[in-house]
């Protein structure tokens, strides 16, 4: 397989290389195996929010307040239910758009890899709105839609559908000819060769795409709840900037992170799950 | 004598190609055949003597440009209902998110002659038996990743047997195996081929194998020039790697063949 499913989420280390185990001692092969481990790059992580307290401490200045007082901010936040609130807001016009966008790409791009009409009629235009950047459409689509949950939702749809389409329209052009002879000789109707074999070929090529759009949303529905100012995470950590609580804008901030960490883990989880077989390796 | 009860007719079948330059290539000039019910005959020649094209024309995966092919007296305009196609390439004819069980499952559900739908006990014991009948007991959780060249494609086997086809056709399917396996595989068709009456269509680049197995075997001619020799093979089965391949009669055929293949350059 050409394609690396994990591309893009720098997930599995990079470099395994082979430990001649029987000259080291123990305690270098351990040092090894952390330093290729992802918990090196944590042990940094937590390092830089010590250096982050010690300072804040050392040196207090308005910008930079100490973690402990932003955590006890953010806690005091998120049991208030404001952040709570604003959060749930921003999921769900999220959860939305890229549900919308997923079909529309799904359908869309996998019809144009396998029906010639389909693509003729739908490539030009394609091409072309997946050149325009959102930000050029931002303020006509609140002339039409206004700012409320529909422009966001549309927003949102718009920028995570052409990453879908694109990558489900390569998985569906991926298909062996071979797999497609063999549902030809296995009598399969055009529909149930596209249920049988086509999607699930394409699967991995559209999870993909699926992995790129969620990236995308979180970052246009935050932008949108700014850009909108009435609601939603982006409008909360917008507004704790214009009255200078710093302690709140870091506790908006890192509930976005946590957030795009969390639904990102649980998506490469879903996508290991579904594509295993493209995993294993041949032996025997 | 040939006619009576034959299972494919390729009457006057011809197939020309149109090539990237614009030109066009001749795929098969005209080509009369009758494969008799039953029998198993192996396609020999060169690379680009048609022999697959013709597999292909039979499977009704291509259209002839010209003639017309029956099977079991209906004309092929479609992929005929009876016959399962064995591809050289098993990776991608297997499909390779469904484990062992799930593409003998593909076979049963795709049938020539679909049987009632079973209940899951049921449908698991017939999966059982039929990676049994290819020595692939135990293997059905399996992925087709996981499992050597040769497993795979007793798991195709398998999985054109589950569809109960009375022809199958097999294009150059163990030329990817490892010479030890393909012995074995070509035992397993044979077996296959007698419990299950088939007619079988072989296509090999391989002289002894489509000795060993067959009952005729046709040479093609270079460059789609068409039937060459048409061989029958009257040795005794049922067959052995060791004693039939080193028969009088087995080196007589195998060199009478080459010499013509060699004669033809």
């Amino acid at each position: 397989m050409t394609m690396q499913s994990h591309a893009g989420s720098l997930s599995g280390s990079a470099g395994q290389s082979a430990t001649t185990a029987a000259t080291r001692s123990r305690s270098t092969r351990y040092t090894s195996k952390y330093f290729s481990s992802r918990a090196f790059g944590w042990t940094l992580v937590a390092l830089a929010l010590l250096l982050w307290q010690v300072v804040s401490t050392l040196h207090p200045m308005p910008q930079l307040p100490p973690l402990t007082e932003i955590v006890a901010v953010w806690l005091d936040q998120l049991r208030s239910g404001d952040l709570l609130t604003a959060l749930l807001d921003t999921l769900r016009i999220t959860a939305l758009g890229y549900a919308f966008a997923t079909v529309i790409g799904v359908l869309l791009g996998f019809l144009m890899g396998r029906v010639t009409v389909v693509w003729a009629g739908a490539e030009p235009a394609v091409e072309l709105l997946r050149q325009l950047p959102i930000s050029a459409l931002l303020p006509l689509l609140i002339l039409y839609l206004g700012i409320g949950d529909s422009f966001k939702i549309a927003i949102i749809m718009l920028a995570a559908t052409f990453p879908i389409l694109l990558n489900a329209y390569a998985g569906a052009r991926s298909v062996p000819r071979t797999m497609r002879m063999t549902a030809q000789t296995f009598q399969l109707s055009w529909l149930q060769a596209q249920i049988e074999i086509g999607l699930p070929a394409a699967l991995p090529y559209i999870l993909v795409g699926m992995r790129q759009a969620l990236g995308v949303t979180l970052v246009i529905a935050v932008v949108t709840g700014m850009l909108a100012g009435n609601n939603g995470i982006g409008y909360f950590v917008l507004q704790a900037q214009q009255v200078l609580d710093v302690k709140t804008l870091f506790a908006g901030i890192f509930t976005v992170a946590a957030v795009g960490y969390v639904l990102n883990a649980i998506f490469l989880l879903v996508e290991h799950r579904l594509t295993r077989w493209r995993l294993l390796s041949t032996h025997a | 004598m040939m006619t009576i009860g034959a299972s494919i007719r390729v009457s006057g079948v011809s197939k020309r190609y149109r090539s990237a330059r614009g030109e066009t290539v001749t795929g098969l000039s005209t080509l009369d055949l009758s494969i008799a019910s039953g029998s198993f005959v192996s396609i020999v020649g060169r690379s680009g003597c048609g022999k697959s094209t013709l597999l292909r024309l039979i499977a009704g995966l291509e259209t002839p440009s010209g003639g017309s092919i029956a099977v079991d007296g209906e004309t092929v305009s479609r992929p005929p209902n009876s016959v399962r196609y064995l591809f050289q390439n098993y990776s991608e004819s297997l499909l390779p998110w469904r484990t062992v069980a799930g593409n003998i499952k593909f076979g049963l559900d795709h049938a020539y002659r679909r049987s009632a739908p079973a209940r899951r006990a049921e449908l698991s014991a017939t999966i059982e038996d039929k990676l049994a009948e290819v020595g692939l007991a135990g293997a059905a959780d399996r992925y087709p990743a996981e499992l050597s060249g040769g497993m795979q494609q007793r798991v195709a086997i398998a999985r054109a047997l589950a569809a109960q086809p009375k022809i199958l056709l097999l294009d150059e399917p163990f030329s990817a195996v490892d010479a030890l396996s393909r012995t074995t595989l070509q035992d397993l068709l044979l077996d296959v081929w007698k419990i299950h009456a088939l007619t079988i269509v072989f296509v090999t680049h391989d002289i002894d194998e489509a000795l060993y197995l067959s009952d005729r075997v046709l040479l093609f001619g270079p460059n789609g020039s068409g039937l060459q020799m048409d061989i029958d093979v009257p040795l005794p089965r049922p067959r052995h790697q060791i004693e039939t391949r080193r028969t009088e009669e087995f080196l007589r055929l195998r060199s009478d063949i080459l010499q013509r293949v060699l004669s033809t350059n």
